[in-house]
C-alpha cells in the first residue's frame, strides 16, 4: 500500500521498446554472462535501488564478456547481488538532460532540465515544471512514458541522464516508483521490487510473513542490542509512540521499529509477536522492556490480539523471566477491559508486569515508563 | 461543500456493501444510543442471503440483503450513503454501481486500504469533483455525534460509543490521517469532558478524496465547532497548505495539531511507515519541517502526545449528555419468525389477534395471509384462493393421495397417519401440476418464448406440458370447473400469464382435442397474474415463490380437506383391512 522502487532493469524493460539490457545475478552469474556478446563494451551497474551509484563506485564502465565476472565479484564483496549490464552509449556530458514524471491529484506533473547527469543537484534551479502537453521533447517519447505509467501503475519516473538526439530519446538511467496497490493490474511483480537489504533473521522472517498475509506486518531492526522492544499496532499510533523515544533522546535504546495492523488474525499476531520476542531475547542488553502498545482501536479486538501475544510470551516465558524483562502494555478499543485484564493477570502471574494501561492513559506514557525502568 | 449542520439535521440512510457484521452492528448501536427511531443502515449489498440479524437495543431486527445494487434499488428507492467494505480491487466498480443506482446519494466511505493510486484518482475525478463526498480511500470513516456514523470510526464496541459520549455532540472537530489516531483523539476529547462536533478520518493514502485542507474549511464553516484538533504524519505537503489557510484568515478557529514522524529523522534512510503517504522523500516532507510550517501560522503544534492531550483537555469543556444503557445481556436467537407471536391480547397471527381474525375476516382471507406472509392487498386474491380451494378439495377416491389415506385408514391407523399418508404422495406426478405449470407460464412470459416454439420443444422431447390435458374433457366438451376459472380472468385488469397459457392451449388442442388447459393450468396462470398485478410482486419475488414450492400450497391445503373427509368416511364405513386381490398384481 505504498510506492515501491522497481529495479532499473524492470523499469527500462517497461519504458524502452526492444530493451537489450541484461539482468545479472550473483546466484546465476555463469548463466547470465552467456547472454552477453563478445567484443562489445558494456556498463555494469548495481541494480538494488542505491542512490548516487556513480559516486559510490557501483558503476563499472568498459566491461567486456571477459572481464565481467571479475567486476561482479568485486562488487559482490561490498554486499550486492543484483546487477544490470547494458551496452555503452557513447555521449558527451553536455548531452545529458533530466526529466521526471510524477502522478499528482491534477494529473502527471513533469520536471525537466537541459542539464542532467550526476551533478543534477547543482543544477536544481534549471529544473522547471511542465505539464505533459508542453514539455519541449518529442511527443512520442512523452506519450510512451505516460502510457506506461498508466498501464503499469507507476507513480514516479525519473530519467537521469536522458540523451535527446533529434527525434530519438535514450534513457541512460531510470528510477521508477510503482504503486504497490496496483501490482495486480501491472506486468511487474514483487520480484521486480527493490527492497532494503535485510540481514537479520527476524527481519527476513517477518518480511516473508508480511508478503503472505492480508494484514500489514513490518519489522526493522534498529539496534540488535537494544533494551526497548516494541510490539506496536496501527499505522499512526506506532509512529507517535516511536516519536516519544525520540523526544526523550532515547532512540538508541530502542531495538526495533515495526507494526502490525490491518486486523491480523490471532494466529498472525502470535507468529509476529513470537518473532519480535525471540529477537528481543537475543539482545545483550542487561535489562529489557517489551512495549505492547497501540492507540484506541476502532475494530481490532483487543482480547483476541492479546491472546495471541500471551501465547507468544508463553513460548519463551522461562527465558523472559531470566533476562530481567518487564512488559509494558497500553491499548484501547473493542473488548478493552477483558483484553487488559487477561494480560494483567498473565504478567502478574509470571512477575513480568511493567504496567498495563487502557484508553484513559496518554498513548505515549508507556514509553516514558519503559525508559524509566531501563534507566533505573 | 460538505455541510455538517445539514447532516445533523438530516443524517440520511446507509447502504452497506460487503461483509462486516461488527462494523454494521456498531453503527446500529450508535443510532440506537443516539435515540433514533430506526437504524441508519437500511440494506446490505453483496451478501448471499435474504436478511442479516442485528440488535436494535436489546431486541433483534432483520436488515435486508441484496445480491447487487440493482436488486437493492428495487426495494430501497433512495439512500444517502454507501459504506463500501469491498477490497481495493473491487472498490471502483462497486462505487460506480452504487452511484449509477443512486445518483442522488450524498456520498460514500471506501474502507479498503489497498486501492491503487490511479483508482483513487479516478474515484476523485468522477465523484468528488462532481459534488459527492468520498470519505477515504482507507481510514475509518466519518462521524457526526448523535446523527451519522459512517464506518468503524468511534469503535465497534457499544461501550466505546457510550464511554466517550458519541451519541451527543460537542464542539471539537477531529481531523486525522490515521484511523487508530482518530479513535485516540476522540477518546482524549471524550474522556477530558469534550464532545466532538464531528470527526473525519481522511486516511493515510497518497490521494485522499477529501483533503485535510478542505476539511479545515468544513470545520471553519460548522457552527458547532469551536476548536480543530488535527493529526498529520510525515510525507506529503498538506500542512503547508493548512498553514496558508490560517495565514490568509480562511481558518480562524483555534487549531491544535500534532505531526507524527520525527523519529524518522534519526534513521540513515527515510522509512516507509504504515500508511502509504507516510514517507519523507525530501526535506519538506519531514515531520519537523511541517510542524514548523504550522507553527509559523500560529497553530498550536504539540511536540509530544502528552502535550497534545494537555492542550486538548484545556479547551473549554462541553456539556455532554451521557447515556447509561446496558446492552451486555443481549443474545442472538436461534430462530426467527414473522408469522405469529404471543401478545398481551392473546395470540397474534400475521399482525392481527385471533379474536380480530374471527370478528373481521373470513377463512379465505386468513389462508391467503398465511401463504403470502402478509394480508392480501386485493380482495380479488382472497376471492381467487376461495374459488380454487373450492374446486380442488377432492377429485375422487381413485387418485393416489386419497387412496393412500383410505388404505391407511382401513389398516386401523389414526387420522394424522392416514392423512399424512395421503399428503406424502403429493409430488411431481400427483398434485405437482400447479407448481410445474406455474413455472412453465412464468418462464414463458418472462423470457418471451413464442408459444409455438414452447409446444414444439415439448413435442420434440416427447414430454407433457404441465397444466395441459384432461382424460375426459375436450376443447369441444369443456370442463365445467375451468369455465368458472376462465370467468374469473375477466375480473383481472390484465392477465398475461393466463393469455400465454391459453395460447399454448390453442396450439395443443388443435393437435389433440383433449390437450386443453386444465384446472391446474388455470389456477397456476391466474395465480401468477394475481401475484403480479393485484399483489404487486416483482418478478424476483414471484420467482422466489416458485422456488419455495408456494404453488403447491394451492393444492396441498384444499386437498387436505379431501383426505380428512376420506379418512372419516372410511371409519364410518369400516370395511376392515384391505388386501389387493391376486389378479390385480401381475407377478413378473
Amino acid at each position: 500500500m505504498s510506492r515501491v522502487k522497481l529495479t532499473e532493469f524492470k523499469a527500462k524493460t517497461l519504458l524502452v521498446d526492444d530493451y537489450t539490457g541484461v539482468a545479472v545475478y550473483l546466484n546465476s552469474l555463469e548463466d547470465d554472462v552467456l547472454k552477453l556478446k563478445p567484443s562489445i563494451k558494456y556498463v555494469l551497474k548495481v541494480d538494488q535501488g542505491v542512490k548516487k551509484r556513480g559516486k559510490l563506485g557501483l558503476i563499472k564502465l568498459n566491461v567486456t564478456i571477459d572481464t565481467i565476472k571479475e567486476s561482479v565479484l568485486a562488487l559482490a564483496k561490498k554486499g550486492y547481488g543484483r546487477f544490470l549490464v547494458e551496452e555503452m552509449v557513447k555521449h558527451s556530458d553536455d548531452e545529458e538532460s533530466y526529466i521526471s514524471f510524477e502522478r499528482t491529484r491534477n494529473g502527471i506533473q513533469v520536471h525537466f532540465s537541459q542539464f542532467g547527469g550526476i551533478d543534477i543537484e547543482e543544477h536544481k534551479s534549471t529544473i522547471k515544471k511542465y505539464s505533459v502537453e508542453n514539455v519541449p521533447l518529442p511527443t512520442h517519447f512523452i506519450k510512451r512514458v505516460v502510457n506506461t505509467m498508466e498501464d503499469e501503475h507507476l507513480s514516479f519516473v525519473e530519467i537521469n541522464p536522458l540523451i535527446v538526439r533529434a527525434d530519438n530519446c535514450v534513457i541512460l538511467d531510470a528510477a521508477v516508483l510503482a504503486d504497490s496497490a496496483g501490482e495486480y493490474l501491472a506486468t511487474w511483480s514483487e520480484e521486480d521490487v527493490v527492497r532494503d537489504r535485510v540481514n537479520d533473521k527476524s527481519e527476513i522472517k517477518i518480511n516473508i510473513m508480511n508478503q503472505t498475509s492480508p494484514a500489514s506486518l513490518s519489522f526493522k531492526l534498529l539496534n540488535p542490542d537494544g533494551a526497548i522492544w516494541m510490539l506496536l499496532s496501527g499505522g499512526g499510533a506506532s509512529i507517535t509512540i516511536a516519536d516519544e523515544a525520540f523526544n526523550k533522546g532515547k532512540v538508541h535504546l530502542v531495538g526495533n521499529y515495526g507494526e502490525y495492523s490491518g486486523s491480523p488474525t490471532q494466529e498472525e499476531t502470535y507468529l509476529y509477536s513470537h518473532e519480535v520476542i525471540d529477537r528481543a531475547l537475543r539482545s545483550s542488553a542487561p535489562k529489557k522492556a517489551l512495549v505492547i502498545a497501540g492507540g484506541v482501536a476502532n475494530f481490532t479486538d483487543i482480547k483476541d490480539t492479546f491472546k495471541g501475544i500471551i501465547q507468544a510470551l508463553e513460548d519463551n516465558i522461562d527465558k523472559i523471566k531470566e533476562s530481567h524483562f518487564k512488559v509494558f502494555v497500553r491499548r484501547g478499543g473493542p473488548n478493552e477491559d477483558e483484553g487488559l485484564s487477561i494480560m494483567r493477570d498473565y504478567l502478574v502471574k509470571n512477575d513480568i508486569l511493567g504496567s498495563v494501561r487502557g484508553s484513559e492513559s496518554v498513548l505515549t506514557d508507556i514509553i516514558i515508563e519503559s525508559i524509566e525502568y531501563i534507566d533505573a | 461543500m460538505l455541510n455538517i449542520a445539514s447532516i445533523r439535521k438530516e443524517p440520511g440512510t446507509i447502504l452497506a456493501y460487503g461483509q462486516f457484521h461488527r462494523a454494521y452492528q456498531s453503527i446500529i448501536d450508535f443510532d440506537f444510543l443516539s435515540g433514533k427511531s430506526t437504524p441508519s443502515i437500511v440494506g446490505i449489498v453483496g451478501a448471499d442471503k435474504k436478511f442479516e440479524k442485528y440488535f436494535w437495543g436489546n431486541s433483534e431486527i432483520m436488515i435486508p440483503c441484496f445480491p447487487s445494487f440493482t436488486d437493492a434499488k428495487k426495494a430501497i428507492h433512495e439512500v444517502s450513503w454507501l459504506l463500501n467494505i469491498s477490497s481495493g480491487r473491487r472498490a471502483l466498480q462497486t462505487t460506480t454501481d452504487f452511484f449509477k443506482c443512486y445518483p442522488n446519494a450524498v456520498g460514500a466511505h471506501l474502507f479498503a486500504e489497498d486501492i491503487p493510486e490511479k483508482t483513487a484518482l479516478d474515484i476523485y475525478n468522477k465523484y468528488s469533483r462532481n459534488g459527492k463526498l468520498i470519505v477515504g480511500p482507507a481510514g475509518v470513516g466519518f462521524i457526526v455525534p448523535g446523527a451519522l456514523k459512517l464506518g468503524v470510526i468511534g469503535g465497534v464496541d457499544w461501550r466505546q460509543i457510550q464511554k466517550i459520549g458519541l451519541q451527543s455532540g460537542g464542539s471539537v472537530a477531529v481531523l486525522s490521517a490515521s484511523g487508530g489516531m482518530t479513535g485516540e483523539l476522540i477518546t482524549i476529547a471524550g474522556l477530558s469532558g469534550h464532545g466532538i462536533s464531528f470527526a473525519f478520518c481522511f486516511g493515510g493514502d497518497r490521494f485522499p478524496s477529501m483533503t485535510p485542507q478542505e476539511l479545515f474549511l468544513v470545520a471553519e464553516n460548522d457552527i458547532s465547532t469551536t476548536h480543530i484538533v488535527y493529526y498529520g504524519e510525515l510525507g506529503g505537503y498538506d500542512e503547508y497548505e493548512i498553514a496558508d489557510l490560517v495565514k490568509k484568515g480562511k481558518v480562524t478557529k483555534p487549531v491544535i495539531a500534532y505531526v507524527a514522524g520525527v523519529v524518522d529523522e534519526t534513521f540513515e534512510q527515510p522509512i516507509q511507515f504504515g500508511h502509504a503517504k507516510a514517507l519523507a522523500s525530501n526535506n519538506s516532507e519531514k515531520a519537523s519541517e511541517k510542524r514548523k510550517a504550522l507553527q509559523s501560522s500560529g497553530i498550536h503544534v504539540a511536540s509530544s502526545m502528552t502535550e497534545f492531550s494537555e492542550l486538548i483537555s484545556r479547551i473549554k469543556k462541553d456539556k455532554i449528555v451521557h447515556t447509561n444503557i446496558d446492552l451486555s445481556k443481549r443474545t442472538s436467537s436461534s430462530f426467527s419468525s414473522t408469522i405469529s407471536r404471543e401478545s398481551l391480547d392473546g395470540y397474534e397471527f400475521i399482525g392481527t389477534t385471533m379474536q380480530d381474525w374471527a370478528r373481521e375476516y373470513t377463512i379465505p382471507a386468513q389462508i391467503t395471509a398465511a401463504i403470502l406472509g402478509r394480508k392480501a392487498k386485493s380482495q380479488l386474491t382472497v376471492d381467487f384462493i376461495e374459488l380454487s380451494f373450492l374446486l380442488t378439495a377432492d377429485h375422487g377416491p381413485q387418485v393416489s393421495g386419497a387412496l393412500n389415506t383410505i388404505i391407511t385408514a382401513r389398516a386401523g391407523k389414526s387420522m394424522v397417519e392416514s392423512v399424512a399418508a395421503g399428503l406424502l404422495a403429493i409430488g411431481p406426478r400427483f398434485g405437482g401440476a400447479i407448481t410445474n405449470a406455474a413455472e412453465e407460464w412464468f418462464n414463458g412470459v418472462q423470457s418471451n418464448i413464442n408459444p409455438l416454439k414452447h409446444v414444439e420443444k415439448y413435442a420434440k422431447e416427447k414430454k407433457l406440458i404441465a397444466g395441459i390435458g384432461h382424460k375426459k374433457y375436450r376443447i369441444d366438451f369443456p370442463d365445467p370447473r375451468t369455465n368458472l376459472l376462465a370467468d374469473f380472468s375477466n375480473k383481472l385488469s390484465s392477465h398475461e400469464h393466463y393469455d400465454y397459457a391459453k395460447s399454448i392451449e390453442q396450439i395443443t388442442s388443435k393437435k389433440k382435442g383433449n390437450l386443453i388447459l386444465n384446472v391446474d393450468g388455470h389456477i397456476a396462470a391466474l395465480m401468477l397474474d394475481i401475484l403480479k398485478n393485484e399483489e404487486l410482486m416483482t418478478q424476483g419475488e414471484i420467482s422466489d415463490l416458485i422456488s419455495y414450492d408456494f404453488f403447491n400450497s394451492l393444492f396441498m391445503i384444499p386437498r387436505t380437506i379431501g383426505f380428512v373427509a376420506h379418512y372419516l368416511d372410511q371409519k364410518r364405513i369400516d370395511e376392515g383391512l384391505f388386501r389387493l386381490p391376486d389378479d390385480q398384481i401381475s407377478l413378473l
